[in-house]
């Protein structure tokens, strides 16, 4: 048990976010609180400040440039402490949507790191191979009796096709294909409507069969191969797989962080007014 | 005993003996919506749609999505292919307005709209008026609004988000995802709009980023949006292709004949660069019906469907009779004989297709299925009770948005490559939201012993050109004919009639049309005014039903010209009339239990419109 926990990479990954939460508020080395009347300019932030001034301009600011944004830095942390202060940062929804945001994308930025191995990947191919598989196929003829012809007639009508009747004396007028190669389900309920295809399956290859319903009416049927929905190797589809493990991992590796910063706090929720 | 000449009739030389054999023709179209709205569009988010690319594949594709006003929904039938064409201006701008990203939230306009979408309600709903009427004066802050422009990093992230997406859902064979977008150009209200698609994939669409409508990098004039294409095309070795729509907002500059808004006359450049860009034309979607207007067509009684002509797209100026002809696309057809004439090349020779234009992410326009334009109008006991737009110039109530349409494509393969090909030879057709086929074909040899093996397309391209081709020359005393069949939506309403739409130039160079009924159900005969009489119809009001016990599940026929004069310019489309159906609004009195609003009719007929085949006499 233990050790299937320790090979999770999903817990080793929980565990180091933990301990970069734990280590951020135990091992900060900037000034733990500055004082509230102390505004601390660092030589990073005086740099960060010439790096953007560059990226924009394409040369270093001169000395008044950068002592004007420097200014504008002062004012700004002035600004945003006294803010701080008169606590105008509560209730602000843009505020509040900002730190959930970063918290997410913190999660997120651990899924992302990680790389699914072959056989985690395969499990997941597996569990989800519906998505995945190609459809069944079918290569058939059909003969269109009409729309108001009742079973019965439909009935003698393949009698007389198994004796040798030739088909196109059965046939009533009609647009649709009498002859399809390997097409692929969903393309036959498009020509014949929802269902059509799904109908096809239990029946032989080779012999004549019916009457199967379609959106227009009775059809007898004759198939002349058909092909299981069928799932290809992995490798030939990981593209599409890797993609959707990925957000599914980050789903999960949210879901767990969040569980995990829950249970840190204990919620307290209006008692339900007896009024009421 | 069969003699030679029997035996060579049955057996064409050179033709294989399996009738299967080098049989390369597209066996049944492909339907598709070429222009569906994400989050990503301004507008579309701004009205509440936070449905993104993913969702909006995933729907296409059949799957079942929430939308965004929280209800559950899915397609009868998935797409067979999806065109995402967001508005290029501003692309991603609401997205992050709505996740206060510090890009916008660091101006003063974007923390503003950032705060009331987050407060919600009555708020977020001002902060959206707020939004769009500072983007539509021109008054958004322009450094904010360059991250939303093309030339900015931001911006190009975005554009490789939507083709990343396209990537990932394009799936040759069985969907096909088109790389596009959408250039809304507006001129005084008047709706210039075009979309644009790409046949290639991101490799090449990724060189470029969309075409905008701001100054200096962008234009509203379509003149540079053909430049922009051209410049694609000689950069990529790629292709890329243009189509407008909603010409019945656009107050009379859309199809113009003396000259363009900009006072422009139109010159041969013009025509040539018109026609050799903007291959197809969205005929009908959610804002109206373009097909015809009774005004231009007095004599169709069918002419009067899904028409939206109040004033412009914002009803910033009311409509009047002058400004029709440049509107719709059947007036647009008889002017490009017109121009032909005039200038040697057609403008407006273009394949029809219809589009839903829905803003909600979901191309959900089924009558007992519609999400409605934007999320807001998706399905409420309140939707009907709204005016969709409103003001001293006129309204649009919301029970006249048409729930339509949709394009259905004669490509031989589910790829982009086959349906963008299929695309610009214009084999297509537009319907108002049903998948009927149609095939449509014409030449000189068809005959009725072509109708009873109802193999319609051997034969059809075997002897005839399909939709968007061009007739031959006729021999002395030829007329053209047409084999024309439709087969009803498999699991949709019966048919009621085939009509052919005939427009021509006379030699005076007045142009002029022609509407002929050519197949019908049910064994009517015409009065003595030469009318049909009407199929009639089974619509039970109380419950939103019909049954198919009136109608034809498929009507063919051969049909020759009887007026054909071989020295006049004539273009060909065939229409096709389901018998009466519900609209839409009508399942929402059922299901909510709601009145029907005042002046709403409680059937209609849905349609598909064939692109034309054209003639030109020779020399």
């Amino acid at each position: 048990m233990i050790t299937r926990i320790v090979k999770e990479p999903l817990v080793h990954f929980l565990l180091i976010g933990g301990l970069i939460f734990v280590s951020f508020s135990l091992f900060d080395d900037s000034p733990a609180r500055p004082d509230a009347h102390q505004i601390v300019i660092t030589q990073a932030e005086l740099t960060a400040l010439s790096v953007r001034f560059e990226d924009t301009w394409k040369r270093a600011p001169q000395p008044d440039e950068l002592s004007a944004m420097t200014d504008d830095l002062v004012r700004e942390r002035v600004l945003v402490n006294a803010a701080l202060d008169l606590g105008m940062d509560q209730g602000d929804a843009v505020i509040n949507r900002r730190l959930r945001q970063k918290m997410e994308f913190f999660a997120a930025s651990i899924a992302e790191a990680i790389e699914p191995e072959n056989a985690e990947l395969e499990t997941f191919y597996q569990a989800h191979a519906q998505d995945y598989q190609t459809p069944p196929q079918f290569a058939l003829e059909q003969i269109y009796l009409g729309n108001r012809v009742t079973p019965e007639v439909a009935s003698s009508a393949l009698a007389a096709l198994k004796t040798g009747t030739d088909p196109d004396q059965l046939r009533h007028p009609s647009l649709l294909p009498k002859q399809f190669d390997m097409t692929p389900m969903r393309a036959l309920d498009s020509s014949f409507g929802t269902g059509f295809a799904a109908s096809l399956d239990p029946l032989p290859i080779g012999e004549w069969a019916g009457p199967v319903r379609s959106g227009y009416g009775l059809h007898l049927v004759r198939l002349s191969d058909k092909s299981p929905a069928t799932l290809p190797p992995l490798d030939q589809v990981a593209h599409r797989v890797l993609p959707d493990w990925q957000s599914a991992k980050r789903q999960e590796v949210m879901d767990q962080y969040y569980q995990t910063l829950r249970q840190g706090y204990e919620v307290i929720l209006p008692s339900p007014d007896p009024a009421s | 005993m069969v003699g030679d000449g029997q035996l060579n009739a049955l057996f064409p030389e050179g033709s294989p003996y399996s009738p299967y054999a080098d049989r390369n023709f597209p066996e049944r179209p492909l339907w598709g919506d070429s222009h569906l709205h994400t989050a990503l569009s301004m507008d579309a988010g701004g009205f509440g749609n936070r449905l993104g690319l993913d969702e909006a594949y995933r729907f296409a594709r059949g799957e079942q999505v929430t939308a965004s006003s929280g209800q559950e929904v899915r397609l009868a039938r998935p797409l067979d292919w999806l065109a995402i064409t967001d508005h290029s201006d501003g692309l991603g701008l609401i997205t992050d307005v709505l996740d206060s990203a510090p890009i916008v939230t660091q101006y003063e306009q974007g923390a503003r709209w950032a705060e009331g979408f987050n407060a919600g309600g009555q708020t977020a709903v001002d902060a959206t008026i707020d939004l769009i009427g500072t983007f539509s004066q021109g008054q958004m802050d322009p450094e904010m609004f360059a991250n939303y422009s093309p030339g900015s990093r931001r911006y190009a992230n975005i554009w490789g988000d939507v083709i990343d997406a396209a990537e990932q859902y394009n799936d040759p064979g069985s969907f096909t995802a088109f790389i596009g977008f959408e250039w809304t150009s507006l001129v005084k209200g008047g709706n210039m709009h075009r979309n644009v698609i790409f046949r290639d994939n991101g490799d090449r669409a990724r060189q470029v980023v969309p075409f905008t409508t701001q100054e200096p990098i962008g234009s509203t004039d379509p003149l540079k949006l053909y430049e922009y294409l051209e410049g694609y095309e000689a950069k990529t070795n790629g292709a890329a292709m243009t189509f407008a729509h909603n010409g019945n907002l656009a107050n009379g500059i859309m199809f113009p004949v003396d000259a363009q808004y900009t006072g422009r006359e139109i010159d041969a450049f013009y025509v040539e660069q018109r026609a050799k860009w903007e291959r197809m034309y969205e005929v009908t979607q959610i804002k109206g019906d373009g097909e015809a207007h009774p005004f231009l067509s007095p004599d169709d009684e069918f002419a009067d469907y899904g028409t939206w002509d109040a004033g412009n797209l914002d009803l910033s100026v009311a409509k009047t009779d002058a400004m029709l002809a440049g509107e719709y696309a059947r007036e647009a057809l008889k002017n490009g004989l017109l121009l032909e004439e005039r200038l040697g090349t057609n403008p407006y020779k273009f394949g029809q297709i219809g589009a839903t234009d829905s803003h909600t992410s979901l191309p959900a326009i089924e009558e007992e299925n519609f999400f409605g334009k934007h999320a807001g109008y998706e399905p409420s006991a309140e939707r009907l009770q709204h005016a969709f737009m409103e003001n001293e110039n006129g309204a649009l109530y919301a029970w006249q948005m048409v729930s339509s349409g949709l394009a259905a494509v004669w490509a031989q393969d589910n790829t982009r490559a086959s349906l963008f090909d299929a695309m610009d030879r214009k084999e297509v057709y537009a319907t108002t939201g049903p998948r009927m086929t149609v095939r449509f074909f014409g030449g000189y040899d068809f005959s009725d012993n072509d109708l009873r093996r109802r193999d319609v397309a051997a034969v059809g391209y075997s002897k005839g050109v399909p939709m968007g081709g061009d007739l031959n020359t006729p021999e002395d005393g030829q007329s053209p004919n047409f084999l024309i069949a439709a087969l009803r939506d498999p699991i949709g309403a019966n048919l009621d009639r085939i009509q052919v739409i005939k427009g021509w130039l006379d030699a005076d160079g007045a142009t002029h049309e022609k509407v002929y009924d050519v197949a019908w159900s049910d064994d009517r005969v015409a009065g003595a005014d030469g009318k049909l009489p009407a199929v009639g119809s089974t619509v039970d009001v109380s419950s939103a039903t019909w049954a198919n016990t009136i109608g034809s599940a498929e009507l063919i026929t051969v049909w020759s010209d009887p007026d054909f004069d071989p020295n006049q310019r004539a273009f060909y489309y065939a229409r096709v009339l389901e018998i009466p159906t519900p609209p839409w609004y009508l399942y929402d009195v059922v299901k909510f239990g709601v009145d029907l609003p005042e002046g709403a009719p409680t059937e209609q007929q849905e349609r598909a419109y064939t692109t034309p085949i054209w003639y030109s006499p020779k020399g």
